[in-house]
């Protein structure tokens, strides 16, 4: 068996790197920091909850179908809401305001799903956990060695794709000027509709290990959002690798800060777990305002 | 059916503390264009002072540690036992430590709102968004994890002010009233210093923050400002609503309600438009406590949980005015200033006096 120390610190940042690989994604394609990404972590979970609840069948089952579901779920906001405002030009905070919005619809969406599936079958809804679906595999968890291959075969591909295909050629041009993309002939809006169906499937599938690793409700997307963006903003916005480096810092830090804190005989910072990436990625943000891989890539290019 | 003036009784806190909520929101981003996401910070503040500094106060008046109890932990039995005996013997007391615990939450919403500041006058749209929200949220984590200030999620009972009243119904209207006055005189001020000369600064940094640099505006000091103002106001609305819940508990303050709603407000009622605040404010509070209270009679026939419609219903609304009606049901209208003849006659009414003076 892992020491619980470890075993969480891991499991905290596979959460944190699936979630904020998603985030980032579309920060980078479409320059709006997404709000809604908490609920895609949230419905995640719930559809893990309707396949153990109402399918009774395990929840690991249902990985490729958050992944898919959750998936399009971005992809029907970002047709329906995004590029209609997009192409009328608004202003970042606009689009922040709507994709605010989309975190409300987002909520009540989740909320009409989960008490539907109460008051029809009778599942309970708050404070739900997959952790009776887990099974040991050598002593660990199955879960938590899905996750880290989950981690590995989104790390490989998205490098297969960014680096060797010609339309992760075609992304990273969008990225870096999407005006002068479009110029030579590049499909951005080809590239903006899968970076928001990644996004979106990326996180749902973040949203079944979630329950693994925590008991959830219907808020818990809601309340886990900041770490994705302390994990996209420590890694500096400007990579997806970065994103996979803060998000191990936003697990690690929480985790091993809290217990080095505490075994200084401090019990009471216990409680205080959830805040240390915030804060540290406060700190970070108002000293090195590109963040950890902004300044990373500076140290490179010297 | 329920009782109409009841149901009155419900809306109309509510809609007074959203309206003061959204006014400062309305203020932050309408008029000066701080795109504040983090306006829990704020009103938990305010709330997390109401639940917090009365009980301590009382706790060292009556000497409560003395016979071995605390605030926190035998709050329901420390406060019915003690306090509300003591507030309701002592109305002047119970009046002055009203106010002083409101002046203190205000205090400590602009502090907020200076710590709030600090990022807004150094990082990007997005980054400060960011940032704020993230501050919002380890405020009531903090809140929620740690016994002080409100007993982490317990949550603490607040001592009833009005104690000294006897008739339940007449201490209802009293807390209503002292929301609904707060409101008006809220608004007024603010519509005052929005349409001052203050006020114009603040739209043409919002409009053009080099243009208005060059003529000499100091855009930190504006943002700094502001925003102290903006956090006192919500903090007084966050505490004054604690006051009429006569609870807090961290858990309650969440980014969704006092963060997001605001922002619904503002927007569908239209951005620097306090008319318009109020006018989403109202839509907004009425549709909410009317399908809670009324989300009874729905619920037989329905195979989910209708208090989740409203939400859903304001989203796509928004989305829609967002796409198309960005400028909201009312829109944002020229300054007041006076018209050219005025000007003139107090011009030249000016110049006699000199003149004559002279003479």
């Amino acid at each position: 068996m892992l020491d619980p120390i470890t075993y969480a610190a891991v499991y905290y940042s596979i959460i944190t790197i699936l979630s904020a690989l998603g985030l980032t994604l579309t920060y980078q394609t479409t320059k709006v920091p997404n709000f809604a990404q908490g609920p895609y972590l949230t419905l995640g979970t719930y559809l893990g909850i309707f396949a153990q609840g109402v399918l009774r069948i395990s929840p690991f089952y249902f990985i490729p179908v958050s992944f898919l579901l959750v998936g399009l779920f971005s992809l029907l906001f970002y047709l329906l809401v995004i590029r209609p405002l997009m192409n009328r030009g608004a202003s970042i905070v606009i689009l922040m305001i709507a994709t605010l919005n989309l975190d409300i619809i987002s909520y009540s969406i989740i909320n009409i799903f989960a008490s539907w599936m109460n008051y029809t079958y009778f599942v309970s809804i708050s404070y739900v956990n997959f952790i009776n679906s887990d099974f040991d595999v050598f002593g660990i968890n199955f879960s938590f060695i899905l996750g880290i291959i989950a981690v590995i075969v989104v790390f490989i591909s998205l490098y297969l794709l960014l680096f060797k295909t010609k339309f992760g050629i075609a992304m990273r041009a969008s990225i870096e000027n999407p005006s002068l993309a479009s110029v030579v002939g590049i499909n951005t809006n080809a590239v903006y509709l899968f970076s928001w169906f990644l996004s979106g499937a990326l996180t749902g599938m973040a949203g079944i290990f979630f329950a693994f690793f925590q008991s959830v409700n219907t808020y818990s997307g809601d309340e886990f959002l900041p770490y994705m963006f302390a994990a996209t903003i420590l890694g500096g916005i400007s990579s997806l690798f970065g994103t996979i480096l803060g998000g191990i810092i936003v697990g690690a830090t929480s985790v091993l800060v809290t217990y080095g804190i505490v075994s200084l005989g401090f019990t009471f910072f216990i409680p205080f777990q959830p805040i240390v990436p915030l804060v540290i990625m406060s700190i970070v943000l108002l000293i090195f305002p590109q963040g950890i891989g902004g300044l990373l890539s500076k140290f490179l290019k010297h | 059916m329920a009782d109409p003036l009841l149901i009155v009784r419900d809306i109309v806190p509510w809609l007074a503390a959203y309206f003061i909520i959204s006014l400062s929101l309305n203020m932050e981003f309408g008029y000066l264009g701080i795109p504040n996401f983090g306006k829990v910070l704020t009103v938990a503040g305010g709330a997390f002072v109401m639940g917090s500094i009365p009980g301590l106060i009382l706790s060292y008046v009556l000497d409560i540690y003395s016979k071995g109890l605390n605030y926190y932990d035998n709050n329901f039995s420390v406060v019915s036992g003690f306090f509300d005996p003591f507030l309701a013997a002592n109305p002047l007391f119970s009046i002055g430590l009203l106010l002083l615990t409101l002046i203190i939450a205000m205090a400590i919403g602009a502090i907020l709102g200076l710590l709030g500041s600090y990022p807004a006058l150094r990082l990007r749209e997005d980054y400060l968004g960011m940032t704020l929200l993230a501050m919002g949220e380890i405020l009531v984590s903090i809140g929620k994890y740690s016994k002080y200030p409100v007993n982490s999620s317990v949550g603490v009972t607040v001592p009833d002010f009005f104690a000294w009243i006897s008739n339940y119904t007449l201490k209802q209207w009293i807390i209503i009233g002292i929301l609904v006055i707060s409101a008006l005189i809220i608004y007024f001020v603010i519509n005052r210093f929005v349409n001052s000369p203050l006020g114009r600064a603040m739209r043409a940094i919002r409009d053009n923050e080099v243009l208005a640099q060059s003529y000499g505006k100091d855009i930190v000091v504006y943002r700094r400002n502001v925003s102290m103002f903006a956090g006192a106001i919500a903090a007084l609305a966050g505490a004054l609503l604690a006051m009429y819940f006569s609870t807090v508990v961290a858990d309650s303050y969440r980014r969704l309600d006092y963060t997001f709603y605001p922002w619904v407000i503002i927007v569908v009622g239209g951005l620097a438009n306090n008319i318009g605040t109020f006018i989403g404010a109202s839509v907004f509070v009425v549709t909410l406590r009317l399908t809670d209270i009324y989300k009874f009679y729905l619920e037989p026939y329905l195979p989910f949980d209708v208090t989740f419609f409203t939400p859903l219903a304001f989203g796509i609304v928004l989305t829609l005015i967002l796409i198309f009606r960005p400028s909201g049901l009312l829109p944002e209208k020229p300054t007041y200033t006076l018209s050219i003849d005025e000007i003139n006659s107090i011009m030249s009414k000016l110049k006699n006096k000199s003149d004559s003076r002279k003479s």
